[in-house]
């Protein structure tokens, strides 16, 4: 383009200054807004203030991909599992209940023997029955883990036990090792086989610093590199497969809103394939724009057609405000 | 106490109305396209100027600040919109004058077809071109609005005006004779 081109179009700019509404319309507007203010200022008394910041929401994602036996194990089965209660901050008549908590799933431990102090009385069990015993009563399925993964306990109980500690039996009773953790944290073996654990933990009195409370609690492990077993090429299929997602997800976020956003993958194949992706928004709604997401996602994965990619079975999205509050995004 | 408060603040909205309330309007008008909801904008502008009027630290200058709001109101309505301008504009391909506002259509066949290929551009290019060259605010003005920093600014405008022209010749512009 030449340069009067460019000095042609600043003059049409130049033109679009005379817009304006009329006199009546300008009055009109005024009227308006300050009965607007009147309306507006019940509601900021009780409300207190909104603030105009740019909003940060994070849209988490978690597919859960049909196909691998091992995820069909974890998410068909949910005997007795999976539940989480609300932490309890006062005496309870009977001892709490008790979690592990294996790559963001929690699982309900069996309660064993206990000596549980309630308002100055003492109730007591004598175990009688065998870990395995009592296991198999519970219908507790050994939990599938991969080699070497962490995992911690969690009581619905304040305060946490004063001292605790683990023992480690294997599957034919050979050998009970009793192992020290520092923290309600633990690392499981590294070697395949099933593992069976005693938990327990003690409250000691306050006062005479003596143990007054103590329950123990079971649960069991089958250690598998089944998991692992994947080859570089498969892992390399699923992961290019899934940025391919992240990617569609991505462009479609970016023509609706042209937010700024980030998306990450997280794949580890022992739990839920996660996908966050971080958006911008100038919105005060962010409720609205979290349902919005949800369903723009939805579309994309509908849509999505991946020949070597095994069906997605399942999948979730949490849209998190950057507080870390869940938003009210239900359907 | 509160009734003093109150009343300073209300003077403090009527007098930015009174001296920023067409700056606001055109921004929001030449946004949206929409004369009738360009004024119920610009009118949520005001009332939310003045519910957040103690968070406004005078940080920057209370013009800039109406239109940050004005911004934010105008992208969220935008936002919400946008199921139904889709739909609106998938059959404006059979209209001749598109979407563009009959407001801008009186001011001329140059100044409707420059509108018309503006907003057939991003948002952030359309935001950058009315701010720096319709409402000629400073480089340093429009960033602050946008929350961007100077250099994206100038790079912004830069790709958006090549890409107006672009468009312009796309819609039938044709080139001045150079004399």
């Amino acid at each position: 383009m030449k340069q009067s081109d460019d000095q042609k179009i600043d003059s049409i700019f130049k033109n679009y200054e005379t817009l304006d509404v009329t006199e009546s319309e300008e009055k009109e507007m005024l009227t308006n807004i300050m009965s607007g203010i009147d309306r507006t200022n019940k509601k900021k008394k009780t409300m207190g203030l909104y603030n105009p910041i740019i909003s940060t929401i994070l849209a988490t994602i978690a597919l859960v991909l049909g196909g691998y036996m091992f995820l069909d194990y974890l998410y068909m089965d949910d005997s007795g599992r999976g539940e989480n209660n609300e932490s309890v901050n006062m005496p309870t008549e009977l001892p709490p209940s008790a979690f592990v908590e294996i790559q963001g799933l929690e699982y309900e431990m069996v309660l064993g023997g206990y000596s549980w102090v309630y308002n100055n009385q003492a109730t007591s069990t004598t175990q009688g029955k065998s870990i395995y015993e009592k296991l198999e009563e519970n219908g507790f399925e050994p939990i599938l883990v991969s080699p070497g993964e962490e995992i911690s306990f969690k009581l619905n109980y304040q305060p946490e036990p004063d001292t605790f500690s683990i023992f480690k039996y294997t599957e034919n009773n050979t050998d009970r090792t009793y192992e020290h953790i520092e923290k309600l944290k633990f690392t499981l073996p590294e070697e395949d086989g099933t593992y069976y654990y005693h938990f327990e933990a003690s409250w000691l009195d306050e006062e005479s610093g003596f143990t007054s409370s103590s329950a123990s609690y079971f649960f069991s492990v089958e250690v598998s590199t089944l998991v692992d077993d994947f080859s570089d090429e498969d892992l390399n299929m699923i992961s290019s497969e899934l940025r391919i997602i992240v990617e569609t997800i991505q462009n479609r976020l970016f023509e609706e809103y042209e937010s700024d956003l980030f998306g990450d993958i997280q794949v580890d194949f022992k739990g839920p394939i996660k996908i966050q992706i971080l958006i911008e928004s100038t919105s005060d709604d962010l409720d609205g724009l979290g349902l919005e997401v949800k369903d723009l996602v939805r579309d994309v994965l509908s849509k999505i057609d991946l020949e070597t990619m095994p069906d997605v079975a399942t999948y979730e999205i949490d849209v998190v405000g950057l507080n870390g509050s869940l938003l009210d995004t239900e359907d | 106490m509160n009734i003093l408060v109150d009343s300073y603040e209300k003077g403090k909205i009527q007098e930015w109305y009174q001296l920023y309330y067409k700056d606001i309007y055109r921004f929001i008008l030449l946004m949206i396209g929409d004369h009738e909801q360009a004024k119920d904008l610009t009118q949520d502008t005001f009332i939310k100027a003045y519910e957040t009027m103690e968070t406004f630290q005078g940080v920057t200058s209370d013009k800039n600040w109406l239109y940050r709001i004005a911004r934010n109101i105008t992208i969220d309505f935008i936002r919400r919109k946008k199921p139904i301008r889709y739909f609106i504009e998938s059959f404006a391909a059979f209209a001749s004058n598109g979407d563009c506002p009959e407001k801008i259509t009186t001011l001329g066949e140059s100044e409707e077809l420059l509108y018309r290929s503006m907003r057939k551009l991003k948002r952030t290019y359309q935001e950058v071109i009315i701010l720096r060259k319709i409402k000629e605010l400073s480089i340093q003005e429009t960033a602050e609005i946008l929350d961007w920093n100077e250099t994206k600014v100038k790079n912004t405008l830069f790709r958006g005006l090549a890409a107006l022209k672009k468009e312009m010749i796309k819609e039938g512009y044709e080139h001045e004779t150079v004399r």
